[in-house]
């Protein structure tokens, strides 16, 4: 129930994202902001509860995972839009949540204890960073369509009712802004690899099991490692880069769902 | 140099070929997590991680990032000597921002404020006079270039550390039954299981932990006791345990055995061995231990959890005249349970005794390779954060006298192109914004 209202109310603020974003009318942009806040203050008071309801930090099966990361990805959002006002990215961002909060139809919600490998502080380390790197890929992924998309449109239709010098600088603050996010992901990413890799070692014994998890994820740090070395020389590859990112998110979303359904991994907790 | 060698040489050093390198590396250890029924010439997914060219391409990586440190680290030694020189040397990169004219003479105290205004935006400034041209070199988060240097370090580092895990690393899973002992690997230390216990909660099917409690007696003869259990390893001279998994062995078990209600003969049991009754002529066999058990509205008896809380066992009766063929086959349990949709047989048996021991699996293992892979990830995820969140931005602002037109000052503010292009620019514009209402700047 709590999820469908989620759902809902994303979809909302998504409309209404891409509505200030179209018409440039500020009470829209103020009621997408001021909307969105509110989205996100009542998903994560939701969050809070389901954590003091379990009696464990809720991120511990898919479940919670996925309204954690559509948490995440929202309040990364509002991170970005202080300072960049890219509207137009929410509207996106409203979208994915909304589609990621559905995907939770499709896995049991039920409060579940931890088994014992779970019992660690390394998990709250480990998951939020990833799902933190996570989460910026995904909206980073969204900006990376919203600057191909408008990259390739014609400028004709762009230009409507606009200076035409608004529209490189729009694409040089989107094209910034998904650096910035893949850089930001990149960082916890590996944070959250590197702490699960120390996790493993004191519950496995090993540090690196050639796991499919761990193994794609290590994949992906690899995608997005070469996305951030398109841009280092300080030559522009803008496209080539928005389409890696693109290609980077398809790999984390292999990464979470793709290798639990089609891979067997030491990371399904079906036994110790 | 040969020019084919030359470019030859250029493609082995570009990015290009590197971030090709890193795609066909994804592309292999993706191969790598298929089931180990595909194979590709010849190559099963599992052993390309242990194939030499795997490694070479791995070292060739490690030598490019190490090649990128130390040339990257030299340069910005080079830099750090020649901290004024370095804006100027990079004017070439410079993109002129703003250019406006100060209507007015300027004092030392404007000079000053004008320093202020740029280190208020959290700038290193440095002023440099020569002549009539006053310049105001600005920097900040130059450490913000240290990140990629100790990010590519972090990468060697963590396969260093993996070349001496696969080169010396000694990681063996020993499963050590209750009461037995076994020596630790290159070490003269002896580990006995007293008791292994799995350590149950309030939910029926997830235990808390596993506890496997260890006598341990070391290599100087001192003898203690220890408790190893899953997420807290043990470490015992070089080598790390590590709880895994469990088994449980059931050596025997005893029943009781009815004939019409009554008790008539008592039976100790090996697990799937006929035993005959003394009594009568029967044999009996247990095929089947059940933990803990559960029955539906038919009968049917099911495993709920794999913890000794409430046993079953299936029971076989033969005749000892056809003793390959079972003439009754019942659960017992250690109260008899009568079903209503199975009628009372002639035959039937309650478990009395059922003797368990438990063998631990323990994972031990001696990897020197861990620390380097430690502090591998220490400057992996510092360099990361670094490049991900620290930009180096730079900026010059030159004062010109304008010797026509009623004299005053020509500003200049020229950045050098840097990945941070907009914040460069916005802080441009601020402290534009804050010298004209201060000094009353005229836009030209």
């Amino acid at each position: 129930m709590t999820v469908g209202i989620l759902i809902l109310a994303y979809l909302f603020f998504s409309i209404v994202s891409l509505l200030a974003f179209s018409t440039e009318i500020k009470t829209l942009l103020r009621s997408s902001v001021i909307l969105g806040v509110i989205i996100l203050i009542f998903h994560g008071g939701w969050l809070v509860e389901r954590g003091l309801q379990a009696g464990h930090w809720p991120f511990t099966n898919t479940y919670e995972t996925l309204v954690l990361m559509g948490f995440l990805v929202m309040a990364i959002y509002f991170l970005t839009f202080q300072r960049y006002r890219t509207v137009v990215i929410g509207g996106f961002a409203g979208v994915m949540v909304s589609a990621v909060l559905a995907l939770t139809s499709l896995v049991s919600p039920e409060i579940e204890p931890l088994v014992p490998a779970l019992k660690s502080n390394w998990l709250l380390f480990h998951v939020v960073s990833a799902f933190i790197g996570y989460s910026s890929f995904a909206l980073a992924s969204a900006s990376a369509l919203v600057y191909l998309g408008a990259s390739f449109l014609p400028p004709a239709f762009l230009r409507k009712g606009k200076d035409s010098k608004q529209i490189p600088l729009f694409l040089e603050r989107v094209d910034w802004l998904t650096y910035r996010l893949v850089a930001v992901g990149f960082a916890f990413l590996t944070l959250g690899i590197s702490a699960g890799s120390v996790w493993a070692n004191a519950s496995w014994g090993r540090y690196w099991n050639w796991d499919p998890k761990e193994t794609w994820a290590f994949i992906t740090w690899l995608v997005y490692a070469v996305c951030l070395h398109l841009r280092s020389n300080g030559r522009s590859h803008s496209r080539p880069a928005a389409f890696l990112t693109l290609v980077g998110f398809a790999t984390v979303m292999f990464t979470y769902f793709g290798v639990n359904v089609w891979l067997a991994s030491l990371h399904a907790y079906g036994q110790l | 140099m040969n020019p084919f060698f030359q470019k030859l040489v250029l493609f082995f050093r570009s990015m290009r070929f590197v971030n090709f390198l890193l795609v066909v590396l994804a592309a292999v250890v993706a191969f790598g997590t298929l089931p180990e029924s595909v194979k590709l010439f010849s190559v099963s997914p599992q052993s390309v991680f242990h194939q030499g060219w795997f490694f070479a391409l791995l070292g060739y990586l490690a030598f490019a990032a190490a090649w990128y440190v130390l040339r990257k680290t030299a340069r910005l030694l080079k830099g750090r000597q020649r901290q004024i020189i370095s804006l100027a040397d990079q004017v070439s990169e410079a993109e002129p921002a703003e250019r406006f004219k100060i209507p007015r003479r300027l004092t030392p105290d404007h000079e000053n404020m004008i320093a202020r205004t740029v280190s208020d935006r959290r700038y290193h400034v440095t002023i440099e006079k020569n002549g009539d041209v006053l310049s105001f070199f600005a920097r900040k988060n130059q450490w913000g270039r240290w990140g990629g240097p100790i990010l590519h370090a972090g990468f060697v580092v963590v396969l260093l550390g993996g070349l001496l895990t696969f080169l010396f690393s000694d990681v063996r899973d020993v499963m050590i039954p209750e009461g037995e002992t076994v020596t630790l690997p290159k070490s003269k230390t002896k580990m006995k299981l007293e008791k292994f216990v799995v350590l149950l909660g309030s939910h029926p099917a997830k235990p808390d932990n596993y506890l496997s409690r260890l006598l341990v007696e070391r290599e100087n003869g001192r003898v203690t006791r220890e408790d190893l259990m899953v997420n807290h390893p043990l470490k015992i001279g070089q080598t790390k345990m590590f709880q895994m998994r469990y088994r449980v062995e059931i050596p025997s078990l005893e029943l009781l055995v009815y004939r019409a209600g009554k008790a008539v003969e008592r039976i100790e049991l090996v697990p799937k061995e006929k035993k005959a009754l003394t009594q009568f002529p029967a044999l009996v066999e247990v095929s089947e231990v059940i933990p803990d058990f559960v029955m539906n509205d038919q009968g049917m008896v099911s495993s709920r959890t794999p913890y000794f809380r409430n046993p079953a066992a299936f029971v076989s009766l033969y005749s000892a005249e056809r003793p390959d063929q079972a003439s009754q086959t019942a659960w017992a349990f250690e109260d008899i349970v009568s079903h209503k949709e199975r009628p009372n047989e002639e035959w039937s048996f309650t478990v009395q005794k059922i003797k368990k021991r438990y063998v631990s699996g323990i994972k031990l293992s001696r990897d020197p390779g861990v620390p380097l892979a430690y502090a591998g990830y220490f400057l992996l995820i510092l360099g990361a954060f670094v490049t991900g969140f620290v930009f180096p931005r730079q900026f010059m602002l030159v004062l010109k006298p304008v010797l026509t037109g009623g004299g005053g000052f020509q500003v200049e503010m020229v950045y050098v192109r840097s990945k941070d292009v907009l914040g460069v620019q916005r802080d441009i514009k601020m402290i534009k914004a804050k010298l004209s209402s201060a000094l009353g700047l005229l836009d030209t």
